[in-house]
């Protein structure tokens, strides 16, 4: 690491998260002189405002330029999707997790200015004023969340169009759509039109955005007593006169002109899942290589401009977040997630140099953002992997694994044509999405256990005794375990449908009132239909909901059909009355459903047939239904940190699970419930059907010494490979280190599923007594990471 | 077919290569002081007792039909009440004395005194390891070690990770107690492996018939031979039995196998003098043959068996020994590596291996 690049670094890190109010008074400005527009035109008038009128920073030493804020980690916000009260901004300050300063100075702003204009007008407040009463008890009880209530849809990826073109080249791709349009047999040709205009004020905007810091730049060159420095400032001057004008030439254009972009998109809103390059190894690489041939670019210099462009990721925290959608995104992760390898356009192996650059830029870097992942298809080669393995193995979760060729299959079982699904890849945390041509929302987690809470006391809410599904039967009179299926899919499909209404409500609202032209620049084929991207104006338009704990669900039937019904050594009366009790006084009725009952994630068919039941009764529910886009609605399986807030409102479940504990995460099976070791877990949930879904999410957790020597990679490999064979979309390993080791002797049924090497085999940490324990914990203090 | 077993443990990397299956089968007829898998000595099963896992529920006492399980009232000794509890069970072993707060005993007869402490006690000679006590056990406390399994179960379970085994060269490997206890059982395994096309190791102390060892070695793709030390005296005073036929199975062996790793657990002042690593690296040596190459795998003491003792009520008789340190394992290795032999750590992969100095 260079010495401008440990700075920037140790900056970027130091750096506390505090909100600026700049934004929200620009866009607040540029509001009130609108007078009479259409919405595209309005929004396009408000993002010109911003590019004219924010702050352009500069920071010391820094190649690549450009914040979304006034400087490192200040963090505008988006009073017309989400205007945050007074109080939600003490709450901001003031939190122990997630906070963000709040000066009395933007206090004060918020008060005069900015609440007063919004206050009932944020998408928010409009969203919520719009909701039936039944969508709202469902929301408040924990059913489901809903994505859109404080961020706008975002979840797309680009793909390489912005470093073959620059944005003159899609100024005269609109001026060809305006000139195409038919007036007499389009009854939209005029929305259409103000739509392309609209794409290109902002393609305009833009533009103006990267001159301003080329004019900057030439100021502190001016200034600039070190040559060096004024050297590096009159190259930036000029390559961002250049881009994203013009298609970047080199290296560091392609960079200069990927974060232009990047900042303009997640100004325009606080898109969810950001914005990401997505395959950047691919798209950068022909950039990099022509450098190298022609002398204009070392190794090194690459490095270091990568590494620039890392730390500029990490400067934006995600916007903040308050209430539930706090709670199921706790973080300041904005989940940009750069994906490296996978497949060219042509299927072939998609690796080459500049992944392997790339990586070491991850490892060196060590920053949570961007995140990071690979794409493995069997045509990478192992030694792609195994680089990748061996930063896993430095224990902070970078990177994480996914199965190339499976999103391939995804995608094309969704139908997308084979080169778009190549070009694809995962952003976010596992989602899969056509890069650069798909509109991909995720529009809410689901909480698969209360409706399982729900079958087992006929459709009313344990928690608050209030009706909130279909009466399905007082269970206690249930006389066979498909009764309890039943009725779990009853509760199922009338909640999906609750949140598909709202779902098709919401969109059409951001259609409407917020479009987003500069996006829809950039997502095929937005231009050439004249059509916004929350209109339907991308390729491909999906609507995802997430499904939250299926492996507390599968446990708590799997629970159900043995005891009560298989074995009948527990009736369901008392098995209710234990759960309703939260298990106060039937402690040996909870450690038999623990003990002995079929678990997820031990290769048990008796747990795992009813975990594929479920999610086939989740995707059923789900799926090919109608969003507003000309799409559908599909499944994924991941939680954020919604697992926990979920747990929150559950009560006790048949698992053996106290209430308010948290759910199971992705598709892992439920903490500790895991006993068999790691093949086991992947052969079960591999029993899903990946190819179902928009991305799954799959958790381990080893500890260092397994993973020792090249010995533990290549098993690692061979490990990840095998699940990927089966048919698996992602995995990820935690490699926790003797801290941890140390938490779980003090809990130990919190860490039951922790390997550990024991001697010619590994095993579970918590199987061990507490000698052992001390012996690991002294073994694994020598390793170094 | 049946045998006893004691375990089965998936994603084994370290006894053969790639992501293996490892099945223990049960029964041994060394008595190594260092043995680290207790449980597999015996052939017969046995009770094992986790007593950190106990919740002082006392199901268990009122089940066991031999009274094999007691409550022992230890209120005398000293510093054993806890200052909170009116009841407290404690585990009967040094060490791993744990208080259950807030529980209480539910006994039908008998009920103990709420003042006084108890500990539960395992008779281990009334114990039959019926499994009473285990089915009453709410949590898991009490385990069966040892219990007889058909080929046919233990092939299917074997299957499970079969795609694991294709992709890293993996298989099986039947290790123990000494597989080879139980020769028909282990051969019917083997052979319905080899039907399968699964790769099979055989962890072996070689205490065995020259005519039972034979026999498994058309069917095993690779035997994992322990050797612990050459001179036969030693040899009985370690594990109980003299070496001789251990000796010359290995003999026999080099002639017949085509791929054979010998093992050597280093104990620390047990079986690491120079006199036995150089008699060792020189028997190995003179069995340049067919099968045997000139190489020995170090496996380096541990004491991950010590809670097992505990566990099954016995005694662990070398509770001080160290681990090996690095500096002595590395100079174990330099005089090994003079003999002409090649040494890797543990059962593990070619990174680890070292060439002849």
């Amino acid at each position: 690491m260079t010495k401008r690049v440990l700075l920037l670094r140790e900056e970027s890190l130091r750096a506390k998260p505090y909100i600026s109010t700049e934004r929200a008074e620009i866009v607040t400005e540029a509001y009130k002189n609108v007078k009479d527009l259409s919405w595209p035109v309005t929004r396009a008038l408000v993002f010109k405002a911003l590019m004219e009128w924010k702050t352009v920073c500069i920071n010391d030493g820094e190649l690549i330029v450009g914040e979304r804020g006034p400087g490192p980690k200040a963090t505008p916000t988006y009073p017309e999707i989400c205007c945050h009260s007074l109080n939600d901004l003490e709450v901001l300050d003031s939190r122990e997790k997630i906070s963000f300063a709040v000066s009395p100075e933007a206090r004060k702003i918020y008060k005069d200015e900015i609440i007063p204009f919004w206050k009932g007008r944020s998408m928010r407040d409009m969203i919520f004023a719009q909701m039936t009463d039944e969508w709202r008890t469902a929301y408040d009880a924990g059913i489901f969340t809903e994505f859109m209530e404080q961020r706008s849809p975002g979840h797309t990826v680009l793909d390489d169009k912005i470093y073959r073109k620059g944005l003159f080249d899609f100024k005269q791709d609109i001026q060809e759509s305006l000139a195409g349009l038919d007036y007499v047999g389009d009854s939209h040709a005029y929305d259409k039109r103000e739509q392309l205009v609209a794409m290109d004020m902002c393609a305009d905007a833009l533009i103006r955005f990267a001159r301003r810091h080329a004019e900057k730049a030439l100021e502190l060159a001016e200034e600039e007593q070190d040559e060096r420095r004024r050297a590096e400032l009159a190259k930036i001057a000029e390559i961002c006169s250049h881009v994203p004008a013009y298609a970047p030439r080199t290296f560091w254009e392609a960079l200069q002109a990927y974060w232009f972009v990047h900042v303009g998109v997640i100004t325009e809103y606080n898109t969810w899942d950001s914005f990401n390059p997505g395959r950047l190894d691919r798209h950068l690489y022909p950039f990099y290589k022509k450098d190298i041939e022609e002398g204009r670019l070392t190794e090194e210099e690459a490095r270091e401009l990568l590494q620039c462009f890392w730390i500029k990721f990490n400067n934006q925290p995600a916007p903040p977040k308050v209430g539930v959608t706090a709670e199921e995104s706790a973080t300041y992760t904005d989940f940009a997630n750069i994906n490296l390898g996978g497949l060219t356009q042509d299927g072939l192996d998609g690796v080459n140099d500049l992944t392997y650059l790339i990586l070491d830029v991850i490892d060196e870097m060590k920053l949570l953002q961007p995140s990071s992942n690979i794409q493995l298809s069997a045509k990478n080669p192992d030694r792609f992997l195994r680089r990748a393995l061996r930063i896993v193995r430095k224990g902070w979760g970078q990177p994480s694994i996914f199965n190339a060729d499976m999103v391939v299959q995804e995608l094309l079982r969704q139908g997308k044509s084979l080169e778009d699904a190549r070009c694809g890849g995962t952003s976010g945390c596992v989602e899969t999405g056509a890069f650069g041509k798909e509109s991909y929302i995720l529009t809410g987690y689901f909480n698969i256990p209360k409706i399982l809470e729900l079958a087992l006391s006929d459709g009313i809410d344990p928690r608050t005794g209030m009706r909130l599904g279909p009466a399905t039967g007082c269970p206690a009179g249930f006389e066979s375990f498909d009764e309890v299926l039943q009725a779990f899919k009853k509760q199922l499909d009338y909640f999906v449908g609750i949140k598909i209404r709202g779902n098709n409500v919401i969109e059409r609202m951001y259609a409407k009132y917020m479009p987003t032209p500069f996006l829809s620049l950039l997502i095929d084929d937005c231009i050439k239909k004249g059509m916004d991207y929350h209109e339907g104006g991308a390729r491909y338009n999906t609507s995802y909901i997430q499904g939250v704990g299926i492996g507390t669900t599968t446990d708590g039937l799997a629970a159900i059909k043995h005891h009560v019904f298989d074995e009948k050594t527990l009736t369901m009366q008392d098995l209710l009355q234990a759960l309703h009790s939260d298990f106060e006084g039937h402690e040996a009725i909870r450690m038999r459903l623990v003990n002995s009952s079929p678990k997820y994630g031990n290769d048990d068919d008796r747990a795992d047939d009813l975990m594929a039941w479920v999610f086939q009764q989740f995707f059923n529910s789900v799926e090919g239904r109608p969003n507003t886009k000309g799409g559908v609605h599909r499944i994924n399986m991941l939680p954020t940190t919604c697992h926990v807030y979920f747990g929150s409102v559950c009560g006790a479940t048949p698992d053996g699970r106290y209430a308010k504990e948290p759910l199971s995460e992705g598709i892992s099976p439920v903490q500790g419930r895991d006993r068999k070791g790691p093949t086991s877990v992947m052969k079960s949930a591999a029993k899903m059907d990946h190819a179902l879904t928009g991305g799954t999410l799959l958790n381990m957790k080893f500890t260092p010494k397994i993973l020792e020597g090249e010995e533990g990679i290549i098993n690692l490999a061979h490990l990840v490979r095998s699940y990927f064979k089966l048919g698996g979309h992602h995995v990820q390993f935690n490699v926790v280190n003797v801290e941890t080791l140390r938490a779980a002797q003090e809990d130990p049924e919190k860490y039951k599923n922790l390997i550990v090497r024991v001697a010619g085999y590994s095993d579970y940490f918590c199987d061990l007594a507490k000698a052992l324990q001390d012996e690991i914990i002294a073994r694994t203090e020598h390793v170094s990471f | 077919m049946t045998g006893t077993i004691f375990d089965v443990k998936k994603y084994s990397i370290h006894d053969g290569p790639g992501i293996r299956t490892t099945v223990f089968l049960k029964g041994c007829p060394l008595r190594c002081i260092w043995c680290h898998n207790p449980e597999g000595q015996l052939m017969s099963a046995e009770i094992m007792f986790f007593s950190e896992r106990c919740t002082a529920c006392g199901n268990c006492l009122s089940v066991c039909p031999n009274q094999a399980i007691i409550l022992k009232d230890v209120s005398h000794e000293s510093g054993r009440v806890h200052p909170n509890q009116s009841v407290v069970l404690e585990d009967c072993s040094p060490g791993m004395n744990r208080v259950h707060p807030n529980r209480s005993i539910d006994l039908k007869d008998n009920s103990p005194d709420v003042n006084r402490v108890y500990e539960i006690h395992t008779l281990r000679e009334k114990c039959i390891a019926c499994g009473a006590c285990v089915n009453v056990c709410p949590s898991g406390a009490r385990e069966v070690v040892g219990r007889v399994a058909t080929s046919h179960e233990l092939i299917c379970e074997i299957m499970k990770d079969v795609i694991f085994y294709d992709s890293s060269g993996g298989g099986v490997t039947f290790s123990g107690g000494e597989p080879l206890l139980q020769p028909d059982f282990l051969l019917a395994l083997l052979k319905e492996c080899k039907e399968r096309e699964i790769h099979t190791a055989v962890d072996t102390c070689g205490f065995v018939r020259w005519e039972t060892l034979s026999m498994i070695v058309p069917y095993t793709d690779l035997i994992l031979y322990d050797l612990k030390c050459i001179d036969a005296g030693l040899h009985f005073e370690l594990t109980g039995k003299r070496n001789e036929i251990i000796l010359e199975n290995l003999t026999h062996l080099s002639k017949t196998h085509s791929n054979v790793t010998v093992r050597f657990p280093l104990i620390p002042s047990i079986n690491d003098s120079d006199a036995n690593i150089v008699s060792m690296g020189e028997f190995v040596s003179s069995l340049r043959g067919k099968g045997v190459s000139p190489h020995i795998d170090i496996l380096p003491y541990h004491k991950m068996g010590a809670d097992k003792y505990v566990r099954l009520g016995r005694v662990y008789s070398i509770p001080d020994t160290p681990r090996p340190t690095d500096e002595m394992v590395h100079a174990v290795r330099e005089r090994l590596g003079k003999l002409g032999l090649e040494t890797g750590i543990g059962g593990g992969g070619d990174d680890k291996k070292s060439s002849p100095a």
